[in-house]
């Protein structure tokens, strides 16, 4: 039965899903020439990094910027890796918004942080100028922990060159930032850009906010052009190009197994596909209770995979406005709103009743063309746990669903765009529902587990996992973000090529 | 600093003590009842009810067909895909639902047989009997009303079987008693194309901010209400200058260009209109943009490249080059060669295909992902092939 019928059905590496970590492993294994396999169950790649059209606009579903990519005459990690794939810079051009972020409070002060470690440094010095000391040595600590993320595990080194690395570990990042700052209004702006990481400040790792903090600032932040969706598409192209298969609408429903050895995956319809080793960017929660034999799957593993709680998902309006940004008054790329100064009030109400803390992203603002002239898109987020929806009614969804969709307008409007009502043309909402039914990431996560001091990098499970010829990548293994998985993916890519070189997979 | 690398050590302990306490390892899915109320895969109704309505509209109520599930809920305005098996052609079509959204225990869709220019409307007029199942998507589109910004004054402009979607936009506003004010401009040939006309005009008699108003273009002499077409003039006269209303526009193509014409002399915002085109283009050639050598029917030979079952296939058909490609691709009747397909509008992407070679037309109001555009995918449901092509099909 588990026997290649024809040549079409073998392959050196089977990818399940083409998102961003399926979508990396892919390319970095074509590119390895082997002979690779892509299954996605929609028709378009890329998971949660895509588009979709309404009216005349295409909005973007979820970027808002990645970092590590740099320019093509100082690339960073990403931009080498898209440099190596031939797609920069002729096919795929990357842009950076003048800002970081801006954030803007409910006393209608704005605080513009720009990119760059000092330009950073310096600003806040302006904004808050009698905490200079308390600032200039935060930004040391931030720069170590930064610099030691790139040491690798080695406790010794780290801990006598870069000690702050080590000791932010266990801290959350209100704690962390409390140890430097008093007034809360600094920790709130510094703060600022937890959503991109997941939990609200009180919870998340300080870690994790800290590298990534340090990245920005550092390598910058970037939006290719189009959209994520052109991303996606010209990472599948390049399979496609480099020799591989990309095969849209097979929903992989079971993984074959051969005694305790992974040989190829089962779709929907039936249909077998067989290989050396199967690269799964699935969230593996559902992998291993669902697609597995339960008695294959070792019991110690399952609980480390299950362990970590559910992370955030989010929430978002998505708004075609036919007005430019000028008209509106829309002069940063990410405003972040925060109607009071009490990030823990915020966030423990924060939920389908009260939403306190929204990001207003105008995309015209990063990448002029990405709506028709004169009109402009707009997207408002906040961070939502998708459990919150559990006990909504079928027939309620809609209704609560305006409704929040209310509140996050209403708060644009109010701090940010007065008239946005009238001129809006096409209005868009996206729940965790929507997040869950289009990826099947329990409770719509969007950054797979959560990013409390439990989890994070310290805890990583590994890409190769314990059942022979099957390895992981995605946000549940790699954290979320679009760099670390398109990181994560090349890593479980480079896994495989060093088993099949080495011969521990394999060979039949 | 000791402190705090403690603090880690603490927890890394935690960790594993968390670990520990999964004893009985259980997939939990909290979303899944929500997902698959809401967006079921694919429905199963009967056929409960057939009435006509009209000499050539039928009403056609549904209940669902598996006693374990309801009915997804949808709002005013919305449709469903129906699916069919016409002599072997798998093929589908959306019918917006003209019952009231408050009322889950069946679905109605009104369905106006074409003749011999309809295939799936006349196959559900003609062949269509009561107890029968068919399968249906789940409720789609985004004609409904967003009360993020359409405010509380709306103007529905139907032509003909266009105001489906309005039927059940206003007995969803009279059922609920909503304070809308709302003017409903209903274009018709004759008295005996109008349907719903008796409930509508009970309904407006009864709700005194429910403006009801039958146009008919060709009345017999004895038809007391307005003639004539939906121009300006009418539409200034029975709606006045309101500020901040909200126009939905839905009818067949050639109202639609002519309606375009009328509201560029009215003072209406781009953002407050929405068209929609009901029933479908029916002669594309005629379109703004189709290239004048290209007769309706011009044939061209398309290439199909697929996977089914791990084996490669190739086929090649003849199509015309005034059907849209995915109507082709299933009159084909290739066995195993199944699209997955929904709105047929262009805008939900479920037959998303990849162009290898070949000119083709879209309508110019279709707008696809850039993306999509420039590294040659298609949406065959809006897509007229123009020249030979060959096409990658990604089967469902």
């Amino acid at each position: 039965m588990h026997e290649a019928n024809t040549d079409d059905q073998k392959f050196d590496v089977i990818v399940v899903g083409a998102g961003l970590g399926g979508l990396a492993a892919g390319a970095e294994l074509a590119l390895n020439n082997k002979k690779v396999l892509l299954l996605e169950k929609h028709e378009s790649p890329g998971g949660y990094a895509s588009s979709f059209v309404r009216g005349r606009f295409e909005f973007e579903s979820s970027l808002h910027q990645i970092d590590s990519v740099g320019t093509v005459e100082n690339p960073r990690p990403l931009g080498k890796f898209f440099m190596k794939l031939g797609l920069m810079p002729e096919r795929l051009q990357f842009f950076k918004p003048r800002e970081v972020y801006c954030s803007t409070f409910y006393d209608g002060k704005s605080y513009v942080l720009p990119f760059g470690f000092k330009e950073y440094e310096d600003a806040l010095i302006s904004y808050f100028p009698e905490e200079e000391l308390q600032i200039r040595k935060f930004m040391k600590v931030l720069k170590q922990i930064g610099e030691g993320a790139h040491v690798g595990i080695k406790p010794l080194k780290l801990l006598v060159k870069y000690p702050w690395f080590v000791r932010v570990l266990g801290l959350k990042l209100d704690e962390f930032l409390g140890r430097f700052f008093t007034n809360r209004r600094i920790i709130n702006v510094v703060s600022q850009l937890w959503g991109y990481v997941g939990q609200n400040p009180l919870d998340v790792n300080a870690l994790m906010f800290c590298a990534m903090l340090h990245s920005y600032l550092v390598n910058g932040g970037w939006f290719p052009n189009l959209t994520s969706h052109n991303l996606s598409l010209l990472l599948a192209t390049r399979i496609v190009e480099l020799g591989g298969t990309v095969k849209y609408n097979a929903l992989v429903d079971r993984i074959l197994m051969d005694g305790d050895r992974v040989i190829g995956v089962e779709l929907l319809n039936k249909e077998h596909y067989y290989a050396d080793a199967v690269i799964n960017n699935l969230n593996p929660r559902c992998t291993l209770q669902k697609m597995i034999p339960p008695e294959k799957v070792p019991k110690s593993y399952l609980r480390r995979v299950l362990a970590p709680s559910i992370g955030p998902s989010i929430f978002c309006v998505y708004l075609g406005v036919n007005r430019t940004p000028e008209q509106l008054g829309l002069s940063a790329y990410a405003t972040f709103i925060s109607t009071s100064d009490n990030i823990a009030e915020i966030c423990l109400q924060s939920g389908l009743e009260e939403t306190g803390l929204i990001v207003a992203t105008c995309y015209n603002n990063i990448f002029p063309n990405i709506s028709p002239p004169g009109t402009s898109v707009i997207t408002l987020i906040t961070i939502q746990m998708g459990k919150d929806w559990h006990s909504v009614p079928p027939q309620e969804y809609y209704s609560v669903k305006d409704k929040v969709a209310n509140d996050l307008v209403s708060i644009f409007e109010k701090y940010l765009c007065p008239d946005i009502r009238q001129y809006i043309e096409v209005c868009e909402t996206a729940t965790p529902l929507t997040a869950y039914r289009y990826t099947k990431n329990l409770d719509g996560s969007i950054y797979g587990a959560d990013s409390s001091v439990y989890n994070g990098p310290a805890f990583n499970l590994p890409h190769k996992s314990p059942i022979k010829s099957l390895y992981f990548c995605g946000a549940w293994i790699d954290g979320g973000g679009y760099s670390p998985n398109l990181a994560g993916g090349r890593i479980a890519a480079q896994r495989v090529l060093k088993d099949l070189k080495k011969g521990n997979i394999g060979g039949n | 600093m000791f402190k705090d690398v403690k603090k880690f050590i603490t927890i890394v302990r935690g960790q594993k003590y968390i670990q520990l306490m999964q004893l009985e390892p259980r997939y939990h899915d909290g979303l899944n009842y929500l997902a698959e109320s809401l967006h079921p895969r694919r429905q199963i109704l009967k056929v409960t009810e057939i009435l006509s309505i009209n000499y050539n509209t039928k009403a056609i109520r549904f209940v669902s067909g598996n006693p374990k599930k309801e009915l997804a809920p949808f709002r005013a305005g919305q449709y469903i895909g129906v699916k069919v098996d016409i002599d072997g052609v798998h093929t589908g079509r959306a019918f917006s639902l003209v019952s009231s959204p408050n009322n889950l225990a069946y679905y109605e869709i009104a369905v106006k047989s074409m003749g011999k220019n309809g295939f799936v409307s006349t196959h559900l007029c003609n062949d269509l009997k009561i107890g029968d199942f068919i399968e249906a998507t789940e409720p789609l589109g985004r004609l409904y009303y967003n009360p993020i910004f359409h405010g509380n004054k709306l103007v529905f402009i139907a032509g003909g079987i266009g105001i489906t979607p309005f039927m059940s936009m206003v007995r969803n506003i009279y059922e609920r008693g909503l304070e809308f004010e709302v003017y409903f401009l209903f274009g018709c040939l004759t008295e005996k194309d109008l349907v719903f006309h008796e409930e509508l005009s009970d309904m407006a008699s009864k709700c005194e901010n429910i403006h009801y108003y039958p146009i008919l273009s060709e009345p017999s002499d004895s038809w007391a209400g307005e003639r004539g077409f939906i121009s300006n003039d009418l539409i200034r006269k029975l709606v006045g200058n309101i500020d901040g209303a909200m126009y939905y526009v839905v009818g067949p193509d050639p109202m639609l260009d002519y309606l375009r014409e009328q509201f560029d002399s009215l003072d209406v915002p781009v953002q407050r209109i929405t068209w929609e085109v009901n029933p479908p283009i029916s002669d594309i050639t005629k379109t703004i943009g189709w290239p004048h050598d290209i007769s309706k029917e011009h044939k061209i030979k398309c290439k199909i490249n697929w996977m089914t079952h791990g084996v490669k296939k190739t086929d090649e058909i003849t199509v015309i080059s005034s059907e849209p490609l995915l109507n082709s691709l299933e009159r084909a009747k290739i066995p195993g060669l199944i699209l997955k397909h929904a709105c047929r509008g262009g805008e939900c992407a479920f037959c998303r295909t990849n162009l290898i070679k070949g000119e083709y037309f879209v309508p110019q109001n279709v707008v696809i992902r850039k993306g999509d555009r420039e590294h040659g995918f298609i949406h065959p449901c809006v897509s007229y092939p123009l020249s030979d092509i060959e096409i990658e099909v990604y089967t469902n």
